[in-house]
């Protein structure tokens, strides 16, 4: 039986099946452009006593869009980090600072944290999690931070707007409430969820959602992108005039909403004007963009280079990126402190006799460093070898002997 | 309190290797490179051939290795950030302002400093240049008087800057030296730590200031240390 009262059922759109929409929709949208931002803002980024910094380890990497990569991260020697679902935690980028990220479940199962990472145009950091980041690298974190909650209570009048990754500390909440049983208490409560999106590729996790609404039976969930495409069916346009067009009034309603600024001051203002909303019902996670950086350009082409290591595993690197980033995707522990910029010399490898001589031959610098860190013949240093579709099948071996592997 | 002592223990770290005289060592050679590469740049000069030269004079004096790469940054290439790849091809001005960051590794430790020269008598980026150590002295003699931790010293020199006209970049917010490589210990930032950081060679202070609307900042960099380790400082 259904509770909730609208002012205006929302007949014409769009609460629709999430099944419908993995099969109404057309595959992936090319457009490049980014989201509003990977990196939530708040004043609450100070620490706290319960504020902990700690050391973990990637464990799963999974590319679930093109733009969107979800991380899990476990904590090294079985730390106990404890948050509320809906707060956030930052990263220490290789620059020193924090990015912040928003965690994406709601209990650490297997002492794993969850996060959905959308790759800024231009960031340092979420382009080195999509480009270089491999399963084994560890990271200092800090956190948690954050004020943001959904109360598992909420009452029918609660509309849940997620913005992009946004979705992440929302899908947490409703995670709590599925733990929590209240569904089993009261199945009939509604609550509305939102997600706006580019394209329908970026709805990266529909699958894991359609699971949660098996168990929250009142979750009604509106896809609105931004693109539409004739073949599919979701709304399109801003989410916030989604709402507006869904309901007449909004003076009882609760809004609980996730992602960029732009998309929350739009939500607050114009459901206030033209929906009765009152705006200190907004409770807010605002995202905003992470530092820039020019130096990390995407590679030039994505065409493979088959690269063949200590003649036995067949890696693959991509044409226009330096080797040593293919070596460390495929999981070569080489430090390379000073980040690819051939100045440490800590990321030799040694190249397969045959091939020397169709490598350009060392630069002064390079040069420089391998004599200096006792390089022996057919050593190179790995940042210094730009992929060519010709070094395809390139042998190599990994030298066990990195000045600055110490530890 | 508890937490925080913890946090320091484990972020000051060091290893077997660490040695706090070869480090400050390391820190005579960092500013003698420092002020030799400036000393070799001249107006008309393109920024790539300073690089090599520094990187020549850094391997003479037997620091090959940098834990991170050498930067001599020329007229609007001063307002990159740490690690980003400057423009191609900027030509030194005869009135202009230039910056240089090394990191060398001596042996087995770690150097890191910069500093910041004009070429003319611009005022305004003179002022720019002098203002980056200055505030590296006014963030320093904080930490000396009030014990402030990395975090409080970096919102410190937000304002500070502001105040002086600039925008501070926090990008370079200070961090860790010891051994090569301190990154094993900790690799994040000064400016992310709520404890005071213990002078000697274990962390560097760093500013890097820019223009609010023009093309140009400037950058000083040098060990967390008292007074007596700087003579020509007169507060």
């Amino acid at each position: 039986m259904l509770m909730e009262r609208f002012d205006r059922p929302c007949d014409h759109a769009t609460s629709f099946a999430l099944s419908a929409l993995s099969l109404q929709c057309p595959g992936p949208d090319q457009a490049e452009t980014g989201e509003p931002g990977a990196v939530p803002r708040s004043d609450a980024t100070n620490g706290s006593a319960s504020t902990k910094r700690l050391e973990v380890t990637l464990v799963a990497l999974r590319r679930a869009s093109k733009r969107t990569m979800v991380l899990r991260l476990r904590f090294v020697d079985g730390e106990v980090f404890k948050y509320r679902p809906g707060q956030f935690i930052g990263l220490v980028a290789p620059d020193g600072r924090q990015r912040f990220f928003s965690i994406a479940n709601a209990d650490p199962v297997h002492n794993e944290l969850e996060l959905h990472v959308n790759r800024t145009p231009g960031g340092a950091f979420t382009g080195m999690l999509f480009d270089k980041a491999q399963i084994g690298d560890r990271f200092w974190m800090e956190g948690p931070f954050g004020d943001f909650t959904i109360p598992p209570e909420a009452s029918s009048r609660t509309i849940l707007v997620a913005g992009g990754t946004g979705f992440a500390p929302i899908k947490a909440c409703l995670e709590q409430m599925v733990a929590q049983r209240l569904t089993g208490m009261e199945t009939s409560r509604t609550i509305h969820l939102y997600w706006g999106a580019r394209s329908r590729e970026d709805l990266y996790d529909v699958a894991g959602l359609d699971a949660l609404s098996k168990r929250l039976p009142g979750l009604r969930f509106i896809p609105v992108l931004d693109q539409g495409h004739p073949d599919c069916s979701a709304r399109t346009g801003f989410v916030h005039r989604a709402i507006i067009e869904d309901f007449d009034d909004l003076s009882e309603y609760d809004i609980y909403a996730c992602g960029a600024p732009a998309m929350i001051e739009a939500l607050s203002r114009d459901c206030a004007a033209e929906r009765g909303f009152d705006p200190s019902r907004l409770i807010a996670d605002i995202f905003t963009a992470g530092p820039a950086c020019e130096n990390v350009p995407p590679p030039a082409t994505s065409a493979p280079v088959a690269l063949l290591l200590d003649q036995a595993s067949a890696i693959e690197g991509v044409e226009g990126e330096a080797l040593l980033f293919a070596l460390k995707r495929a999981g070569v522990a080489l430090p390379a402190v000073c980040g690819g910029k051939g100045a440490c010399g800590t990321c030799r490898i040694h190249i397969a006799p045959q091939w020397r001589s169709r490598l350009a031959e060392p630069a002064k610098q390079e040069a420089r460093l391998l004599k200096f860190t006792g390089a022996g013949e057919g050593d190179r240093l790995s940042c210094r070898i730009l992929l060519t579709a010709d070094l395809s099948g390139l042998e190599l071996q990994a030298c066990t002997e990195n000045n600055g592997d110490r530890q | 309190m508890t937490t925080v002592a913890l946090e320091k223990s484990a972020l000051e770290k060091v290893g077997e290797a660490y040695s706090p005289d070869q480090m400050f060592k390391v820190r005579g050679f960092t500013r003698g490179a420092i002020h030799e590469i400036a000393a070799r740049v001249r107006p008309g000069m393109v920024e790539e051939d300073a690089v090599e030269m520094a990187r020549d004079i850094l391997a003479e004096r037997g620091m090959v290795q940098g834990w991170h790469d050498v930067y001599v940054r020329f007229g609007t290439n001063t307002t990159k950030t740490f690690g980003a790849a400057s423009d191609p091809g900027v030509i030194l001005g005869a009135d202009d302002i230039f910056l240089i960051d090394i990191g060398p590794v001596f042996q087995k430790w770690e150097g890191d400093g910069g500093d910041t020269f004009v070429t003319g008598t611009n005022p305004d980026k003179a002022r720019c240049a002098v203002d980056a150590r200055k505030l590296f002295h006014i963030v320093r003699k904080k930490w000396e008087a009030e014990k402030a931790s990395g975090r409080a010293l970096y919102d410190f020199a937000v304002v500070e800057a502001r105040r002086m006209g600039w925008e501070l970049n926090l990008d370079l917010s200070g961090h860790r030296l010891s051994e090569f490589p301190h990154e094993v210990h900790y690799p994040g930032g000064m400016a992310d730590v709520d404890f005071t950081p213990t002078g000697g060679p274990l962390w560097v202070l760093e500013m890097h200031i820019r223009h609010p609307t023009e093309k140009y900042g400037a950058f000083y960099e040098d060990m967390l240390l008292d007074d007596s380790y700087f003579p020509d400082f007169k507060a």
